[in-house]
């Protein structure tokens, strides 16, 4: 689930369940021949500029009827992910070193390197309870090396009008574990040389924490000494240069196992609902419209980002904190799809408003068109504009010395962006069930490079750089 | 509360404003490229890449038109 | 104004709820001509037969499970009286065409593209069965195939044909 650093906590931090509910299963499609099944394979490669982020994903879909409507669909997912994303700092003019072996140069956004593989699968169970009324129950289950999760829904359709018309309503849950790497959950909004202050027994000098990739404190087999559990004792984090650095008083609810630490882990629970209504407007028009309605608690933060505390007068960076976020979010949406058909050719159109209780706007507005060329292929251009608010915690950075907020992000993700992507697919039929597929799309997104709030030094630096993104996808559809 | 009457208010405009189409009529709906989602690997990509990068996520439906058969 | 939107948004959703498919029960099944693979078919020629009537188009999958059945139900009731019809309702011949060199039909296939006669038999579903008895009424009306409904099916032709 992590197009962005080592974990599904980064894209799972903007939302709910890895997306349970709305992935339709067209099980009564025409020509899908008896028994056989369908199997819809995808290969997509993803990169971002300046040496960013690097997704490669392969994944199929494969489709089962049982017989009278009964159909039983399996998506296994493997990704590979790997490049830089960057922290939540902002650039400086100058060089920033963040431990003694991670730094930056000047005027180049701070990233953190990362290579992760994350195995996903899902398995949807469609039943028909009566001639007008169905069921489908799911289940998914996704890890990675520092994030898993597990989720089922369940979603019931019944069509009214002669089946002109369907309404559907679904719940969906999901359980999800972070265990951030380097087995410490750092304190929120926390300078970075206090944050991974962990409890430990170790008697003042004794304390050996290796850094696994020398930026951030390892637990494991930290102490050869037992202790008795649940000790909270101040401790110093000797770094791998052996430079020691004093922390505060350690953190709370560590567990002290045959003494080593046990690894921290952080879990987070999402419930999602979804009402929706899909009418048959004419014999060339479909439309759908949806209401959903979801509710994340537990750990939301990203326990990697950071956010860069700079001087108010100068605008210098100082210091840098770790960000932190509420532990409960409410999100809300309704989405308006419209599918038309022309001669030949199909317009998809939709539409979706969003909100939440972090004070995060959205308008998505999508439009594909399916361009048929003769009976075999088709070539069909897509567009997508998206835009949202800032959440009411995301800050650039912080003002050194001013009052804390009670939640700070800088990840530019929760700030004020816009999105646009243009994609282009191409598609050509193979014997009668077969079809091969490239799609190829650009996405650009762009925020405020230059807030108001700028201070000093920072009115002449570039506060959001934007991210530009290549997706290349291959696919196979075929049945057997 | 103004949400759900404006929601309530939309459907009942799509339900009202329909045309009565006769069961034989579904032929075009019945294409695979006139399903709600006629691609539901692509999708699930696109869906993944946007929820990764972007603060909103969801509120795709699932079910209903097609060829309406039983 | 939004109350009589609402009162016909609720009114519609009644009224596809209730809508069954007992429409035309017991009714004289509606006369056609149409025409077929082999000249023209009235259902007055079969009178005297029970008719088992179908209305089936390419683009329907669960029609492609029927016809094997239907076949199937030709070959052991057609000496008994059984006379199957399948109306097509395709409004491109050849995509009909292209169907029944895929799936063959040993029975009658008959072509209303413009779906007159779906009309007229208040066609509830796609695909629809209407088993007509000796004397030309609907003795029963089945929405969809199901492969588990079919001995249902079969039962009810019997009892149509021994009478």
């Amino acid at each position: 689930m992590q197009l962005e650093g080592p974990s599904c906590v980064r894209a799972a931090l903007a939302a709910a369940s890895c997306g349970l509910l709305g992935i339709a299963s067209p099980s009564v499609i025409a020509g899908a021949a008896g028994d056989a099944t369908q199997a819809d394979t995808a290969l997509l490669y993803y990169a971002e500029h300046d040496g960013r982020v690097k997704v490669s994903e392969a994944t199929a879909r494969l489709e089962q009827p049982l017989g009278d409507g009964e159909t039983v669909t399996v998506t296994p997912t493997v990704d590979v992910i790997t490049g830089a994303s960057p922290t939540g700092a902002t650039i400086s003019d100058q060089a920033q070193t963040f431990t003694t072996t991670d730094t930056t140069p000047a005027n180049t956004l701070p990233l953190k390197s990362f290579s992760d593989r994350r195995y996903a699968i899902s398995v949807d169970w469609e039943q028909p309870l009566d001639r007008l009324t169905r069921s489908v129950l799911g289940a998914s289950a996704s890890t990675e090396k520092d994030y898993n999760s597990l989720g089922a829904s369940a979603t019931l359709m019944r069509d009214f009008n002669n089946k002109l018309t369907t309404l559907s309503a679904g719940i969906s849950g999901s359980l999800d574990s972070v265990e951030p790497a380097g087995g410490i959950v750092p304190q929120g909004l926390t300078p970075l040389s206090s944050a991974y202050a962990v409890a430990s027994a170790a008697p003042a000098g004794n304390s050996d924490y290796e850094y696994e990739d020398s930026s951030r404190p390892h637990i494991e087999d930290a102490l050869t000494t037992p202790v008795a559990a649940s000790t909270t004792l101040v401790h110093a984090i000797t770094t791998a240069s052996g430079a020691v650095i004093t922390t505060g008083s350690g953190g709370t609810g560590t567990a002290i196992v045959n003494g080593s630490i046990a690894r921290q882990t952080k879990k987070k629970e999402s419930v999602d609902g979804m009402i929706g209504l899909t009418q048959v407007v004419n014999r060339r028009t479909l439309m759908q419209l949806n209401y959903s309605l979801g509710v994340s608690s537990g750990y939301l933060t990203d326990p990697y980002k950071i956010i860069s505390m700079i001087n108010g007068t100068s605008g210098e960076t100082v210091d840098y904190r770790t960000e932190l976020r509420p532990d409960s979010r409410l999100r809300q949406s309704v989405y308006w799809k419209a599918v038309y058909h022309l001669n030949e050719d199909i317009i998809h159109f939709s539409y979706r408003y969003f909100w939440d209780d972090w004070g995060i706007r959205s308008n998505t507005v999508d439009l594909h068109y399916h361009f048929v060329l003769g009976d075999d292929f088709y070539v069909e251009p897509q567009f997508r504009y998206y835009t949202q608010s800032a959440a009411d915690f995301y800050h650039h950075s912080l003002v050194d010395g001013a009052a804390l907020p009670r939640y700070a992000s800088a990840d530019y993700r929760l700030a004020k962006m816009k999105s646009t992507s243009y994609g282009l697919k191409l598609a050509a039929a193979i014997g009668k069930d077969s079809e091969v597929s490239a799609r190829v799309t650009y996405m650009k997104q762009t925020g405020n490079s230059h807030p108001a709030d700028a201070i000093g030094v920072q009115r002449t630096l570039d506060l959001y750089p934007g991210l530009d993104a290549l997706i290349a996808q291959l696919g196979y559809s075929f049945t057997f | 509360m103004r949400t759900l009457a404006m929601i309530i208010a939309c459907s009942a405009l799509l339900l009202s404003g329909c045309a009565d189409v006769k069961p034989w009529d579904r032929d075009l709906l019945a294409q695979k490229k006139m399903q709600l989602v006629p691609a539901p690997v692509d999708n699930a990509l696109d869906e993944h890449v946007y929820f990764s990068k972007e603060a909103a996520s969801g509120g795709q439906g699932v079910g209903g038109g097609g060829c309406g058969c039983n | 104004m939004s109350s009589r939107i609402f009162t016909r948004f609720v009114s519609v959703l009644l009224l596809g709820w209730t809508f069954g498919n007992t429409a035309m029960a017991a009714e004289t099944a509606p006369n056609f001509s149409l025409p077929t693979q082999a000249g023209t078919l009235a259902l007055a020629d079969l009178k005297g037969k029970v008719v088992y009537l179908d209305f089936w188009a390419s683009w329907c999958p669960p029609c492609r499970k029927s016809f094997p059945w239907m076949n199937e139900m030709e070959r052991r009731y057609s000496r008994q009286g059984l006379a199957v019809v399948a109306v097509n309702l395709d409004k491109d011949q050849e995509l009909a065409d292209k169907f029944l060199n895929e799936v063959p039909a040993e029975f009658n296939v008959a072509f209303d593209p413009q779906g007159t006669v779906a009309d007229s038999y208040h066609v509830p579903g796609m695909p629809s069965s209407f088993i007509i008895d000796r004397h030309g009424k609907i003795q029963a009306i089945h929405i969809g195939f199901r492969e588990e409904d079919s001995t249902d099916l079969e039962a009810s032709l019997r009892s149509a044909l021994s009478r």
